[in-house]
């Protein structure tokens, strides 16, 4: 899926997909955090803006 | 009128006199010399409209998907890529293989309409899957009508994803240009969706407009998120017969995408090529525990 998005022009990077069980507090707290900073580096996305503006 | 064309009508006017099927389905020739449009064919007397050129480029395995909640029997003529796509259907629980009786026809290539429609008939080029195709020849059938042919695609492997790998290449903001600029013609016909054999749900989850996150509205988001759904909808399940494409009005390069997926899927899974065996069942649609985590990224 990565890679399809970056093949149209997405960056790749906005789609994160990670196996976290319900009893892994840490880790998907982890998870979190790091996605957070991936989308806060790349800023707010302005493609495929049309629908709902 | 040519030999193969001979066969058919013979083997078509055999099962259909004897009862074996309810219709065969087949291609006869159109208004246009550079298309032959699918026919189907209840009596034997008919038997003569059918015939086999260099323009029976539709496949005509998702016609089996009419029949799928019925008793019918049907008698349908396949080129190699045909073949593969009646294989997808099984595969895939759509049609049990005892209610088609398959007529394989071994096929050099057949030419795109457009391009013909330019060129004419004698110039006119191999339409783009006959130049990466690797069975010509029917993988599965009940008689097939003519010698076999040299299997072997025209340009090799390569050459296949040559595009993909050039596209892949260019910037990110320039593949996004290219690809929105793609989908804003989409005119959400589902033309695309209705001809192909690999989607073949009995009901499209884009049939349902209540559903909020999927919509019919048509605007680039939207169209991407139905094109892009599609492709990964078929993806390991696609036999390249590129009849979306070829269906689409607006020329939308759907194989671009589809090919894209297809070589993701050798890069990850190991080489597959869908629909050419009824007993491997595709990539997406087991699960090891080897599998690369990659693909659902
Ligand atoms: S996605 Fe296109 S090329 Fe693939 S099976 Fe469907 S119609 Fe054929
Ligand atoms: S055939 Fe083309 S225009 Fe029609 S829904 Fe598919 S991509 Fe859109």
């Amino acid at each position: 899926m990565q890679r399809l998005l970056g093949f149209v022009g997405i960056e790749p990077e906005r789609l994160q997909v990670r196996w976290v069980s319900s009893s892994e507090s840490d880790r998907f707290a982890k998870t979190i955090t790091e996605f957070t900073a991936i989308i806060r580096k790349l800023g707010p996305n302005r493609k495929l803006r049309d629908a709902y503006e | 009128m040519n030999e193969i064309t001979q066969k058919m009508r013979f083997a078509a006017r055999e099962i259909l006199e004897k009862k074996e099927v309810n219709y065969v389905i087949g291609w006869e020739k159109g208004s246009f010399a550079y298309q032959s449009p699918p026919v189907f064919i209840d009596k034997g007397e008919d038997v003569d409209r059918l015939i086999w050129d260099e323009f029976c480029i539709s496949n005509l395995a998702v016609y089996l998907l009419d029949e799928r909640c019925r008793e019918t029997k049907v008698g349908l003529f396949v080129k190699g890529c045909d073949s593969r796509g009646v294989v997808r259907l099984i595969q895939d629980r759509q049609v049990p293989r005892d209610r088609v009786y398959i007529m394989g026809i071994p096929c050099p290539g057949v030419k795109d309409p457009v391009k013909s429609a330019k060129a004419g008939r004698e110039q006119a080029p191999l339409a783009d899957k006959c130049l990466y195709c690797t069975s010509k020849n029917p993988v599965l059938y009940d008689v097939i009508l003519g010698d076999k042919v040299q299997e072997g695609s025209l340009t090799g492997e390569n050459e296949r994803f040559a595009e993909i790998t050039d596209f892949e290449e260019k910037d990110l903001d320039k593949r996004y240009e290219f690809w929105s600029q793609q989908f804003d013609r989409c005119i959400r016909c589902f033309a695309c969706r209705n001809i192909c054999p690999a989607c073949n749900c009995a009901v499209c989850c884009f049939e349902q407009p209540r559903v909020g996150w999927l919509s019919k509205y048509v605007g680039r988001s939207q169209n991407e998120f139905y094109i892009l759904t599609r492709a990964l909808h078929v993806a390991g399940r696609c036999i390249e017969c590129g009849e979306c494409e070829r269906a689409c009005p607006v020329n939308i390069p759907i194989m671009k995408l589809n090919r894209k997926i297809i070589k993701d899927i050798n890069e990850l899974f190991g080489q597959y090529e869908a629909g050419l065996d009824l007993e491997q069942t595709p990539p997406l649609g087991r699960y090891e525990t080897d599998d690369p985590d990659e693909f659902a990224d």
